[in-house]
């Protein structure tokens, strides 16, 4: 899954660390996210949607497409 | 201005590789002269006339120099990176040699037992997680200080902040491997008795609880799913290995696993799983 956090955070001029104090979770799970190593929860993934404003989807991008009938 | 070009990878590969080679050249002198009476002596003499020593020596030091060379193929070559390597592998490699050298002086003398290879094998493996959790415990005591013995500004500020983390972790393998070695020492006719071993035993599993539920708080949900991944992965490894071993035993192709056979290949097949589960999610690479 393709993320966008970076770009969203680097926008605020958040450090990895500033962001990750603001989710309450580590530098090292925030630098993963970032670097598509680690795809984060539902719950973190709506809190992070929730902290800049967007929706999930604007945050991370699936490229799965459903099979048209 | 300041210069940001970084060396190429195979530049610090090779300056690596041969700072791998040069340690494993002294620590092999090392280990034989501390080990046997004239053991350098007697080494140096049979290289040129046996094939076969001289072959695992140098298959020894292509492994050294290959290892070291690719797992810093990332560090840049500074004098703050040469002096932590140097600091941190000669404290492992002087530290290990001393208890081979200690635990083969007492089992000479007698005072350990009858000492098997499954004995040395879980003896070993412990003294290997408490080298390294003192280490560890070293490495972050450091950052505290101006010796700070950690390459990367951002690992330091890691270690700062999750320091309880880092502790109870530290802690955890240092009381498995002394866990380890106790079990290694104790039966009868050996250096502990099995009630004293048991007794001990106890109070290191009650210790090893209180810092494992410690650790699973204190963790956020990165390190909950490598734990998770990792504990799942140990047990695909467990019965492949352990599994293995027992059919080939009860064809009679190989001796059965020893119950203390058993305890430090779970021990082993769990820090395996915890690499292949961190190393899968490229999270050992920077």
């Amino acid at each position: 899954m393709e993320s966008r956090l970076k770009a969203m955070r680097e926008g605020r001029g958040w450090s990895q660390g500033e962001l990750a104090r603001r989710l309450g979770v580590s530098r090292q799970t925030i630098n993963a996210v970032e670097t598509d190593k680690y795809d984060p929860s539902l719950p973190l993934a709506l809190r992070m949607a929730k902290l800049f404003g967007v929706h999930v989807p604007e945050l991370f991008i699936d490229p799965w497409k459903p099979e048209e009938e | 201005m300041a210069n940001d070009k970084r060396a190429p990878s195979w530049c610090n590969f090779a300056v690596w590789g041969a700072v791998g080679a040069w340690g494993y050249i002294l620590v092999v002198c090392g280990a034989v002269a501390i080990i046997e009476d004239d053991g350098l002596g007697k080494l140096l003499r049979a290289l040129p006339r046996s094939a076969k020593v001289a072959a695992w020596i140098g298959m020894g030091l292509v492994f050294a120099t290959a290892v070291v060379g690719f797992s810093n193929r990332k560090r840049p070559v500074t004098l703050r990176n040469f002096r932590n390597f140097v600091i941190r592998d000669v404290t492992v490699f002087i530290v290990f040699l001393l208890f081979i050298w200690g635990f083969s002086a007492l089992a000479r003398a007698g005072v350990l037992g009858a000492l098997g290879a499954s004995e040395w094998a879980a003896a070993v493996t412990g003294s290997v997680l408490v080298f390294f959790g003192f280490l560890g415990g070293l490495v972050m005591s450091s950052i505290h200080t101006s010796a700070n013995l950690v390459d990367y500004e951002m690992a330091a500020d890691d270690m700062r902040e999750r320091g309880g983390l880092f502790l109870c972790s530290f802690a955890w393998m240092v009381a498995w491997g002394l866990l380890q070695i106790g079990l290694s020492l104790a039966g009868s006719g050996k250096l502990l008795s099995p009630g004293a071993a048991l007794a001990g035993a106890l109070v290191l599993i009650a210790i090893l609880s209180v810092l494992g539920i410690a650790s699973w708080r204190m963790n956020d949900e990165l390190g909950r799913t490598l734990s998770r991944e990792a504990g799942n992965m140990a047990f695909y490894l467990i019965l492949l290995v352990g599994g293995g071993w027992a059919m080939l035993a009860h064809l009679g192709f190989a001796a059965a696993p020893a119950p203390l056979d058993w305890l430090t290949l779970f021990t082993v097949l769990m820090f395996a799983a915890s690499f292949i589960a961190v190393g899968r999610r490229k999270l050992l690479t920077r």
